[in-house]
């Protein structure tokens, strides 16, 4: 236990109250479904940014990824490596054509989405089960560490913990809806990136800056600067190397909690700006945590756990050392934040999974508004309750369900995220092949534990067969309608538009058009008159 | 050595993130021209739309 | 030469202006006119002394390039004007036959606006060669691709013509 302090449970406790407000003031103006389910896409680009990027980043940043840096050296910016451009790629490729489709497809949901992309029974069942059970296991994963995180620093009992970190969460979702998710989002983020460059910031000057970081830590052992890890453990490993990199590079795209972001963007403009507004934030908060990872090495090395000590607690204990009480609780809240961020995501996701893909398709066809917001409401709060009991009961391995989940859903759906709106020939054969080719595989190379054997990624193998799945079973199957490859053209701005009223032409003289036009071709007026031929 | 690392691993880890800025600036200007290049296809579109429902005309 | 045309509605100023009216992403490059060819026959339709009330003149409007024949509501005004011969659109089709066809075609026309089972005679009257001045209209789209358009001066409506 670091904190535990009186300061540490105010600040919490005034953090908790706050994410509550925010809950109960978007509450009051989200009015219909569209309101709650997707912000009535009106979600400008600084919060699609931040809620994009806080959504797709966990607690891990705070603990798990500087702990990792503590331990391996620079090899372990790899991962940093990938996950800054994550940004790039994921508006870059889905963001302008995913919320026109989207729009001109009536979507709420990125379940629905699939399911109007690629029409059909099978689409529709395969696609809900596989996200609503491994969307679940994410939102059970972040619960479990916010009760973990705050049981570790505050000395809370475990299953107080879940209750409180928990029950938070399913308020202001259960009560705001998208604009409360996206509003908490977007503090949270602030609260994360600030206390990040802060802790770095006066870590910087400690160690003498970037080069004096890097000097002693050659001094101390060379392979912590080098290219292949401590102990040149990880020698020659291109495969890992480009598992790390492009994992989360492009594994975001086919995460459905992340890829509804662009289709509650305001506009299809606003993706240029949230391009910049969240790589920068990206440089800031993902690169910064390894790098205050490897100056713990030096300001730190009591954590080293050769001397028994917990690297995990790196960036909280320089908090401790660097700021003022104050500061270093808010840095317990920015944890708190990183956490709960996804979380809230996930259950959004689910209540409108539930709501919408099922509730409304199979239970009640002729829902209102009202009826639809009110059972996703219920489904969150559903979900949320019977996570806290499950978390209680028996709570799995925190790291694994998300790497599982994160897999699973990765693998079962970026090729159909991607097809969908840069491959008109990507058809619904191409879609169910692929989710269950990914699935499969992912839940097959998890179980076998065939990752550690092969030296394989199980998102890595899961993409690989997924797409070849996508492209196969499209090229095979029925192309997709001409009406729906019109509106790929058309979210693609690439539909060709005739001069106006080149398509529009009076029946009356139909035959005198026929009629000239074949003389203009048999003789040489068109010529003769200095016409192009016709 | 470039900041206390061998020049090979400080662009293989740390040239990134201003790789990545610069990137996402260029990505700002090449979007920013095509939301123009959009924005007047998306008139045209709906002038053409409009074009359809109006003076009797019929699509081919 | 001197022909008999339809007198026309619209000039090409006109037409420039409707068809600008109709979208901007587009320029027009050339505009000349072509004279269509039709022949416009008088008929006497005959019902018999009973159905005096329905007897009277009938106008046919016979396309002599491609045939067709239709019912016109009246002779409209023609002018003579003086073409020049490369925009005046030859005949396929010759006189005799088409005064021999059009009773034919324009027999179930008739039946069907005085529904009356009697078949009537139908009786030549007289005939008169005239044409219908129309625009060549060649534009370019915003991609700078050359298409054409027929205008129809005497009405307005207009068409694409490679479509």
């Amino acid at each position: 236990m670091i904190g535990g302090g009186i300061t540490e449970y105010v600040v919490l406790l005034i953090y908790l109250f706050g994410m509550i407000g925010i809950g109960v003031y978007w509450a009051k103006h989200s009015t219909t479904s569209e309101d709650y389910l997707l912000g009535g896409r009106k979600i400008g680009s600084i919060l699609t940014a931040l809620t994009l990027q806080t959504t797709s980043m966990s607690g891990y940043m705070f603990m798990g990824g500087p702990a990792q840096a503590y331990r391996e050296g620079y090899f372990t910016l790899w991962y940093a490596v990938g996950d800054g451009g994550g940004a790039i790629f994921n508006v870059g490729i889905l963001g302008k054509r995913m919320r026109r489709l989207s729009y001109f497809l009536g979507c709420l949901s990125p379940i629905e989405y699939i399911e109007k992309r690629y029409p059909g029974p099978a689409t529709r069942i395969i696609a809900a089960a596989i996200a609503i059970c491994f969307v679940y296991g994410y939102v059970l994963a972040q619960f479990l560490s916010a009760g973990k995180t705050m049981c570790a620093l505050l000395g809370v009992p475990l299953p107080v913990a879940i209750i409180i970190g928990a029950g938070v969460i399913v308020f202001y979702t259960f009560a705001g809806g998208y604009l409360a998710v996206a509003w908490t989002d977007f503090v949270q983020g602030i609260i994360m990136v600030c206390s990040m460059v802060l802790i770095f910031v006066l870590a910087w000057n400690q160690v003498g800056g970037l080069t004096g970081l890097n000097t002693a830590l050659t001094e101390m052992d060379p392979t912590l600067t080098g290219m292949w890890g401590k102990d040149n453990m990880y020698m020659g490993q291109w495969g890992v190397v480009a598992g790390a990199v492009g994992v989360y590079l492009i594994g975001y795209m086919g995460l459905p909690h992340v890829v509804i972001r662009h289709m509650a963007m305001e506009s299809p403009k606003l993706a240029k700006q949230t391009v910049v507004i969240a790589t920068v934030w990206n440089q800031l908060f993902i690169f910064v945590p390894y790098i205050i990872g490897l100056m713990g090495i030096l300001m730190l090395p009591e954590l080293d756990p050769a001397k028994g000590g917990d690297p995990e607690m790196v960036v909280l204990t320089m908090a401790y050392q660097l700021l003022p009480g104050v500061l270093a609780a808010i840095v317990l809240v920015a944890i708190m934040s990183a956490i709960m961020s996804t979380a809230d995501a996930q259950l959004m996701l689910m209540g409108t999974m539930l709501g919408r893909d099922i509730y409304q398709r199979y239970v009640n066809k002729n829902a209102s508004d009202k009826q639809l917001m009110n059972v996703s409401r219920i489904c969150i709060l559903v979900v949320g309750v019977i996570s806290v009991i499950i978390a209680l009961i028996q709570p799995p391995g925190v790291f694994q369900l998300v790497v599982f989940s994160f897999s699973t859903l990765g693998s079962s759906f970026l090729p159909s995220y991607v097809g969908a709106v840069w491959w008109k020939r990507g058809n619904t054969t191409g879609c169910v092949a692929s989710m269950i080719s990914g699935c499969i595989i992912s839940i097959v190379w998890e179980a076998a534990g065939l990752a550690s054997v092969t030296g394989m990624h199980t998102f890595f193998i899961g993409i690989i067969i997924s797409i070849a799945a996508y492209i196969i079973g499209s090229l095979i199957g029925k192309p997709p309608t001409k009406e729906m490859q019109d509106l790929i053209d058309r979210a693609a701005c690439k539909t060709k538009i005739p001069a106006g009223f080149a398509t529009v032409n009076y029946k009356d003289i139909a035959p005198e058009t026929n009629g000239v036009l074949t003389f203009l071709k048999e003789s040489n007026y068109m010529e003769e008159r200095g016409f192009q031929p016709v | 050595m470039i900041f206390g690392l061998e020049p090979h691993v400080f662009f293989a880890f740390l040239s990134w993130p201003v790789t990545y800025i610069i990137v996402a600036i260029i990505m700002y200007f090449v979007m920013g021209k095509n939301d123009k290049k959009e924005e007047a296809w998306e008139k045209a579109y709906d002038e053409w739309q409009a074009s359809l429902k109006k003076e009797g005309g019929e699509d081919q | 030469m001197e022909i008999k045309v339809i007198k026309n509605g619209y000039t090409m100023e006109d037409a420039f202006q409707r068809l600008y009216k109709r979208s901007k992403h587009f320029t027009i490059e050339n505009m000349d006119l072509l004279f269509y060819p039709y022949t416009l026959i008088e008929f006497y339709v005959n019902y018999g002394d009973k159905l005096q009330r329905l007897n009277g003149k009938v106008l046919c409007m016979a396309d002599m390039w491609r045939g067709d024949y239709s019912i016109a509501s009246s002779r409209g005004e023609i002018v003579t004007t003086n073409a020049e011969d490369n925009t005046v659109m030859p005949s396929r089709i010759n006189v005799e036959d088409a005064i021999k066809n059009a009773p034919r075609t324009i027999y179930g026309e008739i039946q069907k606006a005085k529904k009356v089972l009697k078949i009537p005679d139908i009786d030549y009257v007289s005939h008169e060669s005239i044409y219908k001045p129309f625009f060549i209209v060649e534009c370019l789209n915003d991609d700078k691709e050359v298409f054409h358009i027929l205008f129809d001066t005497v009405t307005g409506e207009y068409s694409l013509l490679n479509a």
